[in-house]
């Protein structure tokens, strides 16, 4: 009902929280939306003696250009992502998978940088962000760092970044004359998903010029399907092509076997939607 | 901590609240509010949805912390009931328990989309629970409201 | 003076009269039992077992009582009175003693000032356990009950014979409010409680007992029931919560959080059942034979009785001359298992039912047609001899759900694909099947059990305006009871006005609301309490009281008005408290399993479309049709709405819905992972409602909660039988039986 107890921080900059963070050590946690972090404390699977609540930071929320890039503050919530017109332009997949995060309750308090430094190989938006080469924008003690998607998700609900360290911002490649796709398979609509793959295609003439593909919950971090990417790289823009490529989705993952699913039926679903993801992201018809 | 917070228009302020307790605890427990329901506290259920700032939100997944200075309307404080009596005449009403939680998000879809089709409904309830009615009637409910 | 002669008044029975409750619910101003608040109110916590099996070598409760704020950390020692309860056999400790035989065993309890105070000290009790292998199948356990039934010839042949075996998870009952209560301690040395709960009277014995207090000193009200569905049939909190009351002197409320509800209330048994069914050529059933297993888990419960609904309602509404049936409840050490909407009858029917499809297979019959051939028919026998003396529209309501508008064709909107918003089928691989199903249930309670309710009616002016208050200690759970009293005392006495007091145990028993009776059984004794204060009403009149009745605010005959009951009522209020029964039942024979064991028998029929995405495993429901007959809809609204809910509690149990038990440890208590269908899940329902009397029941009313939940399950299986091909034996069907 209620967690362990611990202090709560609110700072209005990023400099102080920083500060605050650093000052606290291992034992603080940082608050963004809280839909994932709440629930984990009162299950008490993390016992922090300080919140740090990021909400009163200003400068973290919203969506801005920067050259070839749009800039995703840490706070900007699921909410204001699947309305932002630059969202929907230049990064159409976030806002399509971000739309299958939850439900709209949770999607007006839930934040893009908490889901991702929540690091949870189920959620969604990690997936994303591998596909779309994200690159997150950390700021610590020392100043900021840039740490691509590849290397942010070190392993289960963990994340590159250091104590005293705090994501600020998502920086995602504008992909225009990309198709992209998200299949998220869950059981129950809300749920969590069982597999989700994430696509991004760019075709040149009848082939495939390049494809990016990311799983959902194939292992303890999401991952990118690189063995599909390279078959799929100057192939024809077939079904026949796809589903060969696709093929070996499950290709060096690791599922888990849990109260929802087996390996080998995610290993199985992992196969299937990689084929009906980058299909729809190709504009090709996979029947 | 002392939080001050303005609740279904009222200033409210509540002190000695630890930094750990909900929005939900604090309208329940120390605000005199239990409209808002306590069904899974873990935002899976929505029977504690309330307006946080003018959005449907789980009041079980919003810190306390989280809400100084800022507004909260509960089931309690909606002033208009065309979506409450849709949902008795209708039939939408069994045991009660989610029927809070689903009257503000009911409220918050007709305030966004006046005439909802079937799919955006059920989109739109997915984080609400019931396990009495089979969501039928709420349908009817939602159908009911959304022709007045 | 023709209006004066209606006898029908504006929200009586028939009508869809509104709920009481309604307009406090939907304000959010409806007291659960959860919002319950009482100056110096404490909290109590309860420290639960975290092994399946273990002896308890010590328990040291000093580390707890230092946290600042707890008041009271009690143990077995300290439960006053008997030290066990049960609604049958009274084998569940209080707190556990010596041995702790299920994980989520309450073992200490604690109460402080504030919740998580209260929880945190008790995590501080120090419990040294040794812990002991645990019995995880019913079939090593050891039986609590075996249920024969013999009928006809056991040596039966026939020219086709179809076998399976069958399997059902354990369905958890969900409801959404969690298990709640308030004690506050009382001057005379008794306690009140006000709690959610179905029984109020079980629950009073029991506590009564455990507290060593005459029952008169521990008095029970009813408080808002977020849904009970047979999970609160049993007691949770109740005992503990009065104990801390009383060692503290303080008011206690104790709520449990979900994972804690998982936890601290009965499931629906797992069954394997095994099946043989010889039939002729042409589809005319011989003989069953069966076998059900029920995992009972570690304490009694209701199982003796779920287990004889299981065994007589085994072989479903259909009329076999030759049964072998034998079934079984075993201890073991899971999760205690009893009542759950459709009580024994759910797991039968998923097993009967596939196999009445198996054998319109193999006498390639459709599957309609054969259960039609073998249904049930008025003054036909049960497996137990039982003639079935009212109304069995068996054909009648397969036929209406096959005739029924079929399901809309596939749509081309996403939302409305298998996966819906996640996208996952853009109609690649889809396949539509349709699957029917219809099972029995017996309303009330059976086996010669002594079954009545109480009803306190009082017929009183107030400003001028006759007034009917109705008392009973009959749980409101959300099934809509409040609003068949007033309707039946607005019916019976003929006036508008009806209050119908707040349940409690100041009135005689009325059992519990559950086995699809309260309606036939609280309704019957407000209908009775009605009638002798009527009785008495007409006594005052100086005439002869054959002909009269209440209508409009008056006495009438069919010459007209005889008097106003304003002037025949005065001063004087008439109030007549009356217990009701049923027509009694008899024991089922321990060898044979004969006998006059059930008072009613009620009907539904399911067709279920589905649509499903073959690769990837995929169910969507696109549409249930169901057929009801339930005697008399005496609030039609709420009848449906009863049929809507549990044809979703079925559905959930066809799809998605098991409360997962590895090594006797419960994995998935929460429902994050515990899944129950939410709107995108529940498919628009037609339903049709049949109205054929029952001459044995009030106003020929059938109990109308169960039937629904009973065969929507195996009509969603079959229809994904029929779009995949696959066997499907077990329920909840998971994506992974369906591909591969």
């Amino acid at each position: 009902m209620i967690p362990s107890a611990f202090d709560y921080a609110r700072p209005s900059t990023v400099q102080e929280a920083v500060r605050i963070l650093s000052e606290a050590g291992e034992d603080a946690k940082v608050l963004a939306g809280g839909q994932s972090l709440i629930p984990v404390l009162r299950l008490r699977l993390a016992a922090p003696s300080l919140l740090v609540d990021l909400g009163g930071i200003a400068e973290l929320r919203g969506v801005s250009e920067s050259g070839d890039e749009l800039v995703i503050g840490a706070m900007t919530r699921h909410a204001d992502i699947l309305r932002d017109p630059l969202v929907a332009r230049y990064a159409p997949l976030l806002a399509q998978a971000t739309a299958t995060v939850a439900d709209r309750q949770v999607r007006h308090l839930g934040t893009i940088g908490g889901s991702l430094s929540h690091a949870d190989p189920a959620g969604d938006l990690p997936s994303v962000s591998l596909a779309l080469d994200a690159v997150m924008t950390i700021a610590g003690p020392a100043g900021e760092r840039s740490v691509p998607a590849s290397e942010f998700f070190v392993d289960y609900l963990t994340t590159a970044m250091q104590p005293g360290e705090v994501l600020v911002a998502v920086r995602v490649p504008k992909r225009e004359g990309w198709g992209t796709h998200y299949e998220k398979f869950n059981r129950v609509a809300q749920a969590w998903a069982l597999v989700g793959v994430a696509a991004a295609v760019r075709r040149e003439n009848g082939s495939i010029a390049e494809a990016r593909v990311a799983l959902t919950n194939m292992g303890t971090t999401p991952l990118r399907a690189t063995a599909v990417e390279q078959a799929l790289a100057g192939a024809l823009a077939s079904a026949d092509a796809i589903a060969s490529a696709a093929a070996s989705a499950a290709e060096g993952t690791s599922p888990s076997s849990d109260v929802s699913a087996s390996a080998e039926y995610r290993t199985h679903l992992a196969k299937v939607l990689t084929r009906r993801a980058v299909a729809a992201a190709g504009g090709i018809d996979a029947a | 901590m002392r939080i001050t917070v303005t609740v279904n228009g009222q200033q409210r302020q509540a002190d000695h609240v630890w930094a750990g307790e909900s929005l939900l605890y604090l309208l329940r427990e120390r605000l005199g509010l239990p409209g808002a329901k306590n069904a899974c506290e873990q935002g899976e259920c929505g029977s504690c949805t309330v307006y946080l700032d003018g959005e449907p939100v789980c009041a079980c997944l919003v810190a306390a912390g989280q809400v100084q200075g800022r507004s909260v309307t509960t089931v309690e404080g909606l002033a208009a009931q065309r979506v409450q009596q849709a949902f008795l005449e209708a039939g939408a009403v069994q045991c009660g328990f989610c029927t809070p939680g689903l009257i503000i998000a009911v409220h918050d879809l007709l305030a966004r989309t006046p005439r909802p089709g079937d799919a955006e409904v059920r989109e739109a309830l997915a984080g609400n629970l019931c396990r009495c009615t089979g969501y039928e009637k709420i349908l009817d409910a939602v159908r009911l409201a959304a022709s007045r | 003076m023709k209006q004066l002669l209606q006898t029908r008044v504006t929200g009586g029975v028939g009508d869809s009269a509104a709920r009481p409750d309604g307009a406090l619910k939907v304000r959010g101003e409806f007291a659960f039992a959860s919002d319950l608040w009482a100056d110096r109110m404490l909290w109590g916590a309860t420290l639960r077992s975290p092994h399946p099996h273990a002896r308890i070598l010590g328990i040291d409760i000093t580390e707890a009582l230092r946290v600042p704020g707890v008041h009271a950390v009690l143990t077995h020692e300290d439960v006053p009175g008997s030290k066990r309860y049960g609604l049958e056999i009274a084998d569940q400790p209080v707190l556990a003693i010596d041995e702790v035989r299920y994980a989520g065993e309450p073992v200490a309890i604690v109460a402080a000032d504030h919740p998580e105070t209260a929880r945190r000290a008790a995590a501080r009790i120090a419990v040294s356990y040794q812990v002991l292998p645990p019995v995880t199948e019913a079939e090593d356990g050891q039986v609590l009950r075996h249920v024969p039934i013999r009928r006809g010839d056991p040596d039966a042949t026939a020219e086709l014979v179809v076998t399976g075996e069958y399997e059902v998870g354990m369905q958890d009952q969900a409801f959404l409010g969690p298990e709640a209560g308030l004690a506050v301690p009382a001057a005379d040395g008794g306690v009140d409680l006000y709690l959610a709960t179905q029984w109020l009277h079980a629950d009073q014995r029991q506590v009564a007992a455990c507290l060593g207090l005459p029952p008169a000193l521990v008095r029970l009200t009813l408080a808002g029931v977020g849904g009970a569905f047979g999970a609160r049939e049993d007691i949770s909190m109740q005992v503990h919560a009065c104990m801390l009351a009383l060692r503290t002197g303080r008011p206690v409320k104790m709520v449990y959080g979900r994972e804690e509800s998982f936890l601290g209330h009965v499931h629906r048994h797992p069954a394997k059942l095994r099946y043989e069914h010889g039939a002729t050529r042409d589809g005319r059933l011989v003989y069953v034979k069966a076998r059900i297993m029920l995992d009972g888990g570690a304490y009694a419960s209701s199982s003796a009785a779920v287990v004889a609904n299981a065994a007589t309602l085994g072989i479903g509404p259909y009329d076999v001359p030759n049964v072998v049936m034998d079934a079984y409840v075993a201890y073991t050490n899971n999760p205690p298992c009893g009542a759950m909407r459709g009580f024994g009858a759910v797991q039968a029917c998923f097993a009967y039912e596939s196999q009445m499809d198996k054998l319109a297979a193999a006498a390639g019959l459709d599957p309609v047609e054969v259960r039609i051939r073998n249904a049930l028919r008025e003054g036909a026998r049960m497996p137990t001899g039982q003639v079935v003396d009212g109304p069995a529209p068996v054909a009648e309501l397969l036929r209406r759900v096959q005739a029924a508008p079929p399901a809309p064709p596939r749509s081309d909107d996403p939302r409305l694909l298998p996966g819906g918003v996640g996208n996952t089928t853009h109609g690649e691989g889809v396949v539509r099947g349709v699957g029917y199903a219809i099972g029995i249930k017996n309303v009330c309670f059976s086996e010669g059990f002594d079954d009545y309710a109480t009803a306190r009616v009082r017929l009183e002016l107030i400003s001028g305006e006759p007034v009917a208050f109705v008392h009973t200690a009959a749980a409101e759970v959300g099934q809509g009871l409040v609003t068949v009293q007033a309707q039946v005392a607005r019916t019976e006495l003929g006036v508008e006005r009806v209050v119908v007091a707040t349940a409690d145990t100041s009135v005689g028993s009325a059992g519990s609301s559950s086995a699809s009776r309260q309606t036939y059984m609280t309704g019957g004794a407000v209908r009775a309490a009605c009638a002798a204060v009527r009785q008495r009403l007409f006594a005052r009149l100086a005439r002869d009281p054959a002909g009269l009745w209440l209508a409009g605010g008056k006495v009438v005959s069919v010459d007209g008005v005889v008097a106003d009951l304003a002037e025949v009522l005065g001063d004087d209020p008439i109030e007549e408290t009356v217990e009701w029964r049923h027509r009694p039942t008899s024991p089922l024979d321990p060898h044979t399993g004969q006998g006059d064991a059930h008072v009613q028998y009620a009907f539904a029929a399911h067709r279920a479309t589905v649509d499903v995405d073959v690769e990837l495993g995929l169910v969507r429901v696109v549409e249930i049709a169901t057929a009801q007959d339930v005697g008399k809809a005496v609030n039609p609204q709420a009848v449906v709405g009863q049929i809507h809910g549990g044809t979703a509690q079925g559905l959930g149990l066809a799809v998605m819905e098991e409360i997962q038990v590895v090594d006797g440890m419960v994995r998935n208590p929460s429902f994050t992972d515990y899944l129950i269908p939410t709107i995108l899940d529940v498919p628009p329902m037609h339903v049709e409602v049949l109205e054929l009397a029952d001459p044995h029941a009030p106003y020929g009313l059938r109990g109308v909660g169960e039937p629904p939940a009973i065969s929507s399950t195996p009509a969603v299986v079959a229809a994904i039988r029929a779009a995949t091909g696959r066997p499907l034996t077990r329920v909840p069907v998971r994506p992974e039986h369906l591909i591969g």
